[in-house]
């Protein structure tokens, strides 16, 4: 862990400028979202969108990865009829090959069904418990919550809570506020083992974690099933590919369409050729360095996801003020997203900011 | 060397007359002539600033009363200012209007002979940010990010320059 006093002024200085180079067009890789490009230079402009230049967990937008997905055919992809069972063959072999990853009795997850971004078995999930009370962790993605608290679904946060028989649990994990495994999550898992009470796992952050062993037992009988995303990994997010993979075959309105053979292929062709050519921890082969190095410029804590840092937080909007970022439940105080750093390292060089 | 951008609506004559004015920014005449709906105007801004627009042409006649009513007026609207691309919106209020021995504050109407007075600072947008915060108490980190701003912009003009 860095010693170093965190540079808050540093870190301002380079969410401003960034965002001032944005509006420029000065910036070495521009944003995806529209809540972190500025419409114009102006103050007012550059100074909301500073304000979320380290938010969201969003994948870093590497140019190798957006200069090979600027080549793919995807024309091919729509004629072909095989490519999303292409893809959920080649998925799993894909992440047992990182040797670092120990999925301890990731075998018994034989059923791979392609899912058009997590959300969508997020979806699915609530739709085959939706008489069952959902448990999450502070500080889990926030899309659960808002979807639940507009649905009426119910739900409470097991810090509130015991776990009932009549529960069913998400976790992310490494866990998605903090970038590494919940303190709780081994105690969580033992009480739906004694209940019996099922558990998705959300591995969104794995294929950035840093560790030298990935460790997860995932033979507990109450994890029934696991959600992958290639969104937080590779600059795809707005092409929703992602994986389910269960113990069971379900028979739900995803696992229908795939059968019906209508799912996304451009999703399924784009994800198989991610897969073909970059490792699942390439970002963290290429960055790791980086990671330690912006910690260690900006007195920032490395997580155990690639890219992400935690410290004070730079800015009270959307922390302590005005809370929080889109969602009452979107809490990310003082998590950093240091992908912005490393796509823009040219032009923070050239501007003397790097070091 | 800055620039003011004068926004003008409601641009009424009489009997073929429109209305003139002028334009003096700390005492210096920067324009004279006719009310358009737009001017552009380079102007050496300092630390403390006064902008006036005088209406010059304003005689008795110009007003026409029948049965005691006004049916003809040769006026006009102030609309908007920009200074250095800032617009300066709700702090055109801060202006007041004089004419003969009337002060009327936040007046941007022309319509007695007289002249529109506001007083600015220089960086604009430093003073914009710093009065609209004395008047509302709600933006305590102004400062500090008008600082962020202004450095951020220095950094990547050295860029733009190589």
């Amino acid at each position: 862990m860095s010693t170093t006093k965190q540079n808050t002024e540093k870190i301002s200085l380079i969410a401003w400028t960034l965002m001032l180079a944005s509006a420029n067009k000065q910036l070495d890789m521009p944003g995806e979202y529209l809540w972190n490009i500025p419409d114009a230079n102006t103050f007012k402009e550059v100074r909301d969108k500073s304000r979320s230049v380290y938010s969201s967990g969003n994948s870093i937008k590497d140019n190798t990865v957006t200069d090979f997905i600027q080549n793919v055919n995807f024309n091919k992809f729509m004629q072909d009829p095989h490519i999303s069972a292409k893809f959920e063959d080649y998925f799993p072999m894909w992440i047992k090959q990182c040797l670092r990853y120990n999925l301890k009795g990731i075998d018994e997850f034989k059923y791979v069904c392609y899912a058009q971004g997590s959300q969508e078995y997020f979806l699915n999930y609530y739709f085959a418990n939706k008489d069952k009370r959902f448990r999450i962790f502070k500080g889990e993605y926030w899309w659960h919550m808002e979807v639940w608290q507009s649905m009426n679904i119910q739900w409470a946060y097991i810090e509130d809570d015991d776990i009932q028989t009549n529960d069913v649990v998400l976790c992310s994990f490494p866990f998605a506020l903090t970038g590494k495994k919940h303190v709780g999550f081994d105690s969580m898992i033992a009480q739906c083992n004694k209940l019996g009470v099922e558990v998705m796992v959300d591995f969104i952050y794995l294929p950035n974690c840093t560790q030298d062993i990935v460790y997860i037992d995932l033979d507990h009988e109450c994890i029934k099933g696991l959600s992958f995303s290639f969104s937080k990994t590779f600059p795809v997010q707005n092409a929703k590919v992602a994986v389910r993979m269960t113990r069971n075959r379900l028979n739900d309105p995803m696992q229908i369409s795939n059968d019906e053979n209508v799912a996304n292929r451009l999703g399924c062709g784009l994800g198989l050729e991610i897969m073909q050519n970059f490792d699942v921890d390439y970002m963290v082969k290429k960055y790791h360095k980086e990671q330690m190095h912006w910690c260690n410029v900006l007195g920032l804590h490395a997580t155990d996801v690639v890219h992400f840092a935690v410290g004070e937080p730079y800015t009270q909007y959307g922390r302590s003020e005005n809370m929080n970022w889109f969602s009452e439940y979107n809490e990310q105080y003082n998590r950093y997203n240091l992908g912005p750093l490393f796509e823009n390292k040219a032009l923070l060089s050239t501007l003397k900011l790097y070091n | 060397m800055s620039t003011i951008k004068l926004k003008f609506k409601n641009i009424n004559s009489v009997n073929n007359k429109a209305p003139q004015m002028a334009v003096h920014v700390n005492s210096k005449e920067l324009y004279k002539g006719l009310v358009l709906e737009q001017h552009v105007i380079d102007v050496d801004l300092q630390e403390q600033n006064i902008l006036k627009i005088y209406f010059i042409n304003k005689e008795d006649p110009d007003t026409v009363i029948q049965d005691g009513k006004i049916v003809n007026d040769l006026n006009f609207e102030l609309e908007n200012i920009t200074l250095d691309k800032h617009d300066i919106q709700d702090l055109i209020w801060k202006g007041q209007y004089v004419s003969k021995d009337n002060v009327i504050p936040s007046c941007l109407f022309f319509g007695p002979r007289g002249y529109f007075e506001l007083h600015f600072e220089y960086p604009i947008l430093k003073w914009i940010l710093k009065t609209n915060h004395e008047d509302h108490n709600d933006d305590p980190t102004w400062e500090q990010d008008y600082n962020y701003y202004i450095e951020a912009c220095q950094l990547l003009n050295k860029i733009q320059k190589k």
